[in-house]
């Protein structure tokens, strides 16, 4: 997923994040250190 | 360009009876509506509190030195809150249509593509209804706020911006034109069928006149409200009593405290002042109405009135004029009002439960499911209208807070960052997005420190002044009544200081450097970029933190949901701690997005 906004610097905008998966199929994203209130945004079709 | 039948009306007079002073056009090229109101972001603002065009005179507010735009009395005192407080309970600021015109680069440049506009109409001069809903004459203008021509210019010039004008009106009273026998101006409610004898027209001060109105400013206007027939009489009521259902309910027939009820079943009464209402989308060329008091009228009578004016719309090229209804109540009566007047109304205020739940996610006091349910058709009353998103309006904060503590979001949230996090919610989630003035300037009042000093904050008699501070910052408020009507530095009264943002006088707050503004505009931004974001369906998402199971989160977590539309996914994060960083593994939908995908 590509990141369209962000209203802090987690995940600057313009970067990818890789979709993950568990053994059962399950698919995620890895977020991690958001600021407090942050918003952040992705799409699959930027 | 204003449409001839504007043109030729704002070259005469205004219209003193309906029949025969004013034809209806048709056949005349108007501004058409959007194709979905789910594509626009709308913007609340209280005209008087908005903008006089005059912000040039006056320094933007420094929010970290206001002491400095908090002066003296007249009388040589310091700063009283008791009178800042008094000033915007009391008085007009002088907001005017030319100010908001004066402001649509500031809002368009925000993201705002729709303006609600507070009532325009004009009220009784004697009067300080500042908020617009006591009308006196239903086809004029209020001269605090301009004229007819200055409203035809607004709308003329926010169309060639690209942005839409929604007028707030009112169908279920009149201004406090009138009193009961004896003067009475709330005689205890009579049930249905009993009503009170008419009493008098009130004069241009005030006065009872009689049963006889002569001027412009006497009674109500147009003529074909002056029937003493046309009003339900019925004295003053409890404005929650019995049931939706009945049309002869307490809450239906009652006044709305000095506003005088009109009696729909009347004979020509609802088709009357249908008629001024379809006068004023035809001269202003607006865009859709919000309907105050929507829940105090009759299922019927909300049909029909709808029915009309939405026909009357299109029969001119407005095919989807917007009728957004204020019902009150929440969830229950929101959702009855849009099943039983079905096509007629296009969508319901959320000011029910929804707000203060919207803010309490934002804020990290409540899990995000809180809010998300009540777009769940299986789990909430009005989820089978949320859930299509055309059908709500979503709201952090408004004028009343009929629901929760009056009192903006802004006055408690932990950062202004957490300003932005809410209306992201709002922007990102299913339904029309409505940000209250202010807001992009994270309006919250005084200091904490000052606020004790505030009479009646968060609870007593007009606590909703507190959230209708005034953007542009007056020095001083206008003279009461009358002595504030005439538009010069007379009318304004230098013993009482404007309710400015903040706490202040003298300094407006129209800031565009300030980062929640710029935060939102770019969020709004993104919003009008990516249909998905607009119109995609709705699923609140699963995190796992540590290897954790993926489950919901809780209060003050991660709020992450997806819109989904055709094959395209958006995946929206909130932190919605206040102080702390947060973060997870989202879960998002594996179809749309294969191993590997990035």
């Amino acid at each position: 997923l590509t990141v369209v906004a962000n209203t802090g610097t987690s995940h600057p905008i313009g970067s990818r994040l890789e979709v993950r998966r568990l053994a059962d199929g399950t698919a995620f994203v890895e977020i991690r250190g958001m600021r407090p209130s942050e918003v952040l945004l992705l799409v699959n079709h930027p | 360009m204003p449409s001839p039948f504007a043109t030729e009306a704002l070259g005469r007079e205004v219209p003193v009876a309906l029949r025969p002073d004013v034809s209806l056009p048709r056949r005349q090229r108007f501004h058409p509506s959007p194709a979905d109101w789910r594509d626009e972001v709308l913007y609340f603002l209280l005209v008087d509190r908005f903008s006089d065009a005059k912000e040039d005179s006056r320094p933007l507010l420094d929010r970290r030195n206001r002491a400095a735009v908090r002066p003296n009395g007249h009388d040589g005192q310091s700063w009283r809150w008791d009178r800042w407080a008094e000033s915007g309970a009391f008085r007009w600021q002088g907001g005017t249509l030319k100010g908001v015109k004066s402001k649509l680069d500031y809002l368009s440049g925000l993201g705002i593509t729709t303006i609600w506009l507070s009532p325009v109409f004009k009220q009784r001069g004697h009067l300080d209804t500042f908020h617009g809903y006591g009308i006196q004459n239903f086809l004029d203008v209020e001269p605090r706020f301009g004229t007819r021509r200055d409203l035809v210019d607004l709308v003329d010039a926010a169309h060639q911006k690209g942005i839409r004008i929604i007028l707030d009106i009112i169908f279920n009273h009149s201004g406090f034109n009138w009193v009961y026998p004896n003067g009475e101006k709330t005689p205890r409610f009579k049930h249905h069928p009993e009503r009170f004898e008419f009493g008098s027209w009130l004069g241009r001060q005030g006065e009872q006149i009689g049963a006889t109105i002569r001027a412009a400013d006497e009674g109500v206007w147009p003529r074909e409200l002056q029937d003493p027939d046309s009003y339900t009489r019925a004295g003053f009521g409890n404005l929650g009593a019995g049931s939706l259902d009945d049309p002869n309910a307490e809450h239906k027939r009652t006044d709305f405290f000095t506003l005088r009820d009109f009696d729909l079943d009347c004979a020509e009464v609802l088709a009357n002042i249908a008629e001024c209402f379809k006068y004023w989308i035809a001269l202003s060329d607006c865009d859709g109405f919000r309907i105050d008091t929507l829940k105090h009228v009759s299922f019927e009578n909300g049909r029909n009135f709808c029915g009309t004016i939405k026909e009357f719309a299109t029969n001119i090229g407005k095919a989807n004029f917007l009728l957004v209804g204020e019902v009150a109540g929440g969830d229950f009566a929101q959702d009855r009002f849009l099943s039983v007047l079905g096509r007629n109304l296009d969508a319901a205020l959320d000011i029910g439960d929804m707000r203060p739940t919207l803010q309490n996610v934002a804020k990290g006091l409540v899990p995000a499911d809180a809010y998300f349910s009540g777009f769940d058709p299986g789990r909430a009353q009005m989820g089978s209208h949320r859930n299509v998103g055309q059908r709500h309006v979503s709201i952090l904060d408004d004028h009343d807070h009929v629901t929760g503590v009056k009192i903006r979001f802004s006055a408690e949230a932990s950062t202004e960052e957490q300003v932005v996090a809410a209306v992201a919610i709002q922007l990102f989630s299913l339904g029309i997005p409505c940000i209250y003035y202010g807001t992009e300037q994270s309006f919250a009042g005084p200091e904490e420190s000052e606020r004790r000093y505030l009479p009646g904050y968060k609870g007593g008699d007009h606590a909703d002044r507190y959230l209708r501070e005034a953007m542009f910052g007056p020095l001083h408020p206008k003279r009461s009544g009358l002595d504030g009507l005439p538009e010069d530095r007379a009318s304004r009264d230098s013993t009482v200081p404007g309710f400015g943002p903040f706490g202040t006088a003298g300094a407006h707050c129209f800031d565009r450097d300030f980062p929640p503004y710029r935060h939102i505009a770019a969020l709004a931004a993104v919003r009008k970029r990516f249909p998905v974001l607009r119109q995609g369906r709705q699923y609140l998402r699963q995190i796992s933190n540590f290897g954790a199971p993926f489950a919901f989160g809780g209060a003050g977590e991660v709020v992450a949901w997806s819109r989904i539309l055709n094959d395209e996914e958006a995946l929206c994060v909130v932190n919605a701690h206040g102080r702390e960083a947060r973060g997870g593994n989202v879960l998002i939908d594996a179809g749309l997005n294969p191993p590997g995908a990035h």
